[in-house]
């Protein structure tokens, strides 16, 4: 194998294969990853087992075909590190060679028959979707999705298209997001995917084409491939907690401003929890929060609400986590009651356009 | 303000309250164990049985060999339980600052409120009188400035002792203390202390601090302050309890055993007492810790971090039964088998949104709250219970 390439381009594409690989493994090669030089092309791919990914990029000078394994990690930082526009590797022997200016280095890599073979994409015409869509709705539900092992599914974002709307749904069972974009969408699918093969896709290309069979997920770009599995099912009911009718309790805060409240207040809650004690009044929120060795914190802070009085605990974490992704200058909080979950939406929509953030409460008595 | 601080020590706690409850027992030598016909330990033995040198932790054929006519009687913890409850009901009746220091001690920090009884000295000797008069019982007790002196002089006069130390007498008693008498210095750290030739708290209070630091690390500052006879620590009231660091359970079989079924029944079981003590105090943890002793006293220990924090008992017999499995030395005898969980973090009121197992499992400790427990258990628990 042989074969010259820039070095930025190089470090952007080991720094998306990369981040792929798993960080603690009984398998090492999964530590690895894999250059093959062929039909003209560098690629770089990578795999947890899980999700496959291959990054591949034209080469213009002169090369061999070939293949190479090499510790993905080391060789990230090396090509990082290096000063010279353009990097070189060749095989010699059993080793690799790469080469910058005078910059030289060796790595002893591992026999390619050794890495894990990349899986091929599911057969069958494949769907097209822009991918700048995928992308705005995957950024408002990622932060939601669960880490707790015990419930696959919710590990997973739901990713539903219908012919007129492309929908996303995540929820750790603590808090929920779900974001719809209306548009013309060539077919009906509905899967439940890693958000690690969401997040690989290359935000500045226009289109990715889907290939889905029942056992594999295959996402495809014009440099990038990721193959992966998707989360089976069944994912949890959430149409049942999302409310069909108007909550009694509505109040409408400023965005801005009840950030700042609640960051203030959140130093002072509990570092377990973060329970902040929101109480509606009319025209008014007051904002505590209290952990019995540091000292208490209360705000009083001024918004639209004339209904009966209410007074509901929530994480102050995830409700700030959500005001970050809601981009109005107001909010509409909707509350049922001090046990059911509060519901969280912007006052200004984007046009075309939903977003639904849904948060359980934490018990106050 | 000097501070007063009363420590009271219930006198041999568990056989006095079966010699109140069984009269013919009363001035018998008698030993407090959880299976008289099994192969446990003397958990506590009467005055009586004390003076043929019946001790606590001794085995019972070693307690017999000491005192053949002893009686042995099962220990009834529910019964000491309530009892204890309301020692320490009767206690905070002279200050809200009763600090629970085990089923039978308690410190009471009466430095506010003792004027309002006629001083330190009276509140002892009503709650001596309350708990003689109510139970029959007898209790030691020290008053000093701090709870470390407050300990050591309560048990220096015992049974029904009352001992008070002011503090211009500290330093001559200080002098006539050897270390291990003091609460906080282990037999390890006595015989680390002897060989720097410190045999009297006196001497340890002389010896300089700094030496004390480098050689015991944080702990000689301690050791320094034990020497002084200082004691800042505050009468702490159980509902300032610090926080749990681990909850475990463990049991010595009937009979050595090497039946897996029999290990896995009563692993099971641990698993599921500790998974509904984490969620009775409202905790979750993270590593799941195996003890395992084989009949010859060889024991050994293993843990394993989840990557989730868990009250849940099958996930905590699944990770214990998979530390077993990977311990287990067939086809040796097994003796002991434990259980606990530790790097535990305080779990908030969080509600869900969706169905989830805790909802079953709060509805199972509820249940088994009111009707006893392993009323209602995993069916795979009932198989082994039938076997």
């Amino acid at each position: 194998m042989r074969c010259e390439i820039d070095r930025g381009i190089l470090a952007d594409m080991l720094a998306v294969v990369v981040n792929t690989l798993p960080s603690r493994t009984t398998y090492p090669v999964l530590q690895n990853v894999m250059l093959e030089v062929a039909g003209g092309k560098l690629a770089v791919s990578g795999t947890d087992l899980d999700s496959y990914v291959r990054k591949e990029f034209a080469l213009t000078g002169k090369f061999e075909e070939g293949k190479a394994v090499l510790p993905g990690r080391k060789l990230m930082e090396m090509v990082r590190e290096l000063g010279e526009a353009n990097v070189l590797f060749f095989s010699k022997d059993s080793n690799v060679h790469v080469e910058a200016g005078n910059s030289k280095a060796v790595f002893a890599g591992l026999d390619p028959a050794e890495f894990p073979e990349m899986p091929k994409l599911p057969e069958g015409t494949p769907l097209e979707f822009p991918i700048a869509t995928i992308t705005e709705l995957f950024d408002a539900v990622s932060f939601a999705v669960s880490r707790d092992e015990s419930r696959p599914a919710m590990g997973g974002v739901d990713w539903e298209v219908s012919k007129s709307a492309m929908k996303m749904v995540a929820t750790d069972g603590h808090r929920l997001s779900f974001v719809r974009r209306k548009g013309k969408f060539p077919a009906t699918f509905k899967l439940i995917v890693s958000p690690k093969a969401l997040a690989l896709l290359p935000r500045e290309q226009d289109v990715v084409k889907v290939y889905s069979d029942p056992g594999k997920i295959g996402l495809v770009t014009q440099d990038t491939m990721v193959i992966g599995r998707p989360i089976e099912g069944p994912y949890p009911d959430y149409e049942r907690v999302i409310p069909q009718k108007d909550y009694p309790f509505k109040a409408i805060v400023k965005h801005d401003a009840f950030v700042a409240v609640l960051r203030r207040a959140a130093i002072f809650a509990h570092p377990v929890g973060k329970l902040v004690a929101l109480d509606f009044k009319k025209d008014k929120v007051i904002i505590q929060a209290e952990t019995p060795e540091i000292g208490s914190s209360e705000e009083e802070l001024i918004c639209e609400y004339n209904g009966e009085p209410v007074r509901i605990g929530f994480n102050a974490g995830y409700l700030l986590e959500i005001f970050r992704h809601l981009n109005s200058e107001k909010v509409v909080i909707e509350l049922q009651n001090p046990l059911s979950a509060g519901l969280l939406k912007p006052l200004e929509k984007k046009p075309e356009y939903d977003e639904t953030f849904l948060l359980m409460p934490i018990r106050l008595d | 303000m000097m501070r007063q601080v009363l420590h009271i020590d219930m006198d041999a706690f568990f056989a006095s309250v079966e010699q109140q409850t069984f009269p013919f027992l009363r001035g018998r030598p008698i030993g407090v164990c959880s299976h008289p016909q099994g192969r446990t330990v003397i958990a506590t033995a009467s005055y009586e049985a004390r003076a043929y040198g019946v001790k606590t932790a001794m085995t019972i054929p070693q307690a017999r060999k000491l005192c053949p006519e002893i009686t042995l009687v099962r220990c009834n913890l529910a019964k000491y339980i309530d009892t204890s409850t309301r020692i320490m009901a009767i206690c905070s009746r002279f200050t809200d600052s009763v600090e629970v220091f085990s089923i039978d001690e308690a410190f009471l920090d009466v430095t506010n409120t003792a004027h309002l009884f006629g001083g330190a000295d009276t509140i002892a000797r009503k709650i001596k009188q309350e708990l003689s008069g109510r139970f029959g019982l007898t209790c030691s007790i020290g008053i000093a400035p701090n709870k470390l002196l407050a300990k050591l002089v309560g048990e220096m006069h015992k049974p029904d002792g009352l001992t008070i130390i002011r503090p211009e007498e500290v330093p001559v008693l200080l002098e006539k203390i050897i270390v291990e008498e003091m609460c906080g210095i282990g037999p390890k750290t006595a015989a680390k202390l002897h060989r720097l030739g410190i045999k009297s708290c006196g001497e340890l209070g002389r010896y300089p601090e700094k030496a004390l630091v480098r050689i015991f690390g944080v702990k000689g500052v301690h050791l320094h302050h034990i020497g002084k006879g200082i004691d800042e620590s505050p009468v702490r009231p159980y509902f300032h309890k610090p926080p749990a660091k681990s909850m475990g359970h463990s049991m010595t079989f009937d009979k050595d055993t090497r039946n897996m079924a029999i290990i896995r029944h009563h692993l099971f079981q641990l698993s599921e007492q500790v998974g509904r003590r984490l969620r009775k105090d409202n905790y979750a943890g993270r590593t799941v810790s195996l003890v395992l002793r084989y009949a010859d006293f060889t024991t050994m220990v293993r843990q394993h971090s989840l990557k989730n924090w868990t009250n849940d008992g099958r996930r905590i017999y699944q990770t214990g039964l998979a530390l077993f499995y990977k311990l287990y030395q067939p086809p040796r005898y097994v003796r002991l088998i434990g259980i606990s969980v530790s790097n535990l973090i305080q779990q908030t009121r969080q509600t869900s949104m969706f169905e989830h197992p805790e909802t079953l499992r709060s509805a199972v400790d509820n249940l088994n709250n009111r009707f006893g427990e392993f009323r209602v258990t995993r069916a795979q628990n009932m198989k082994n219970m039938n076997r």
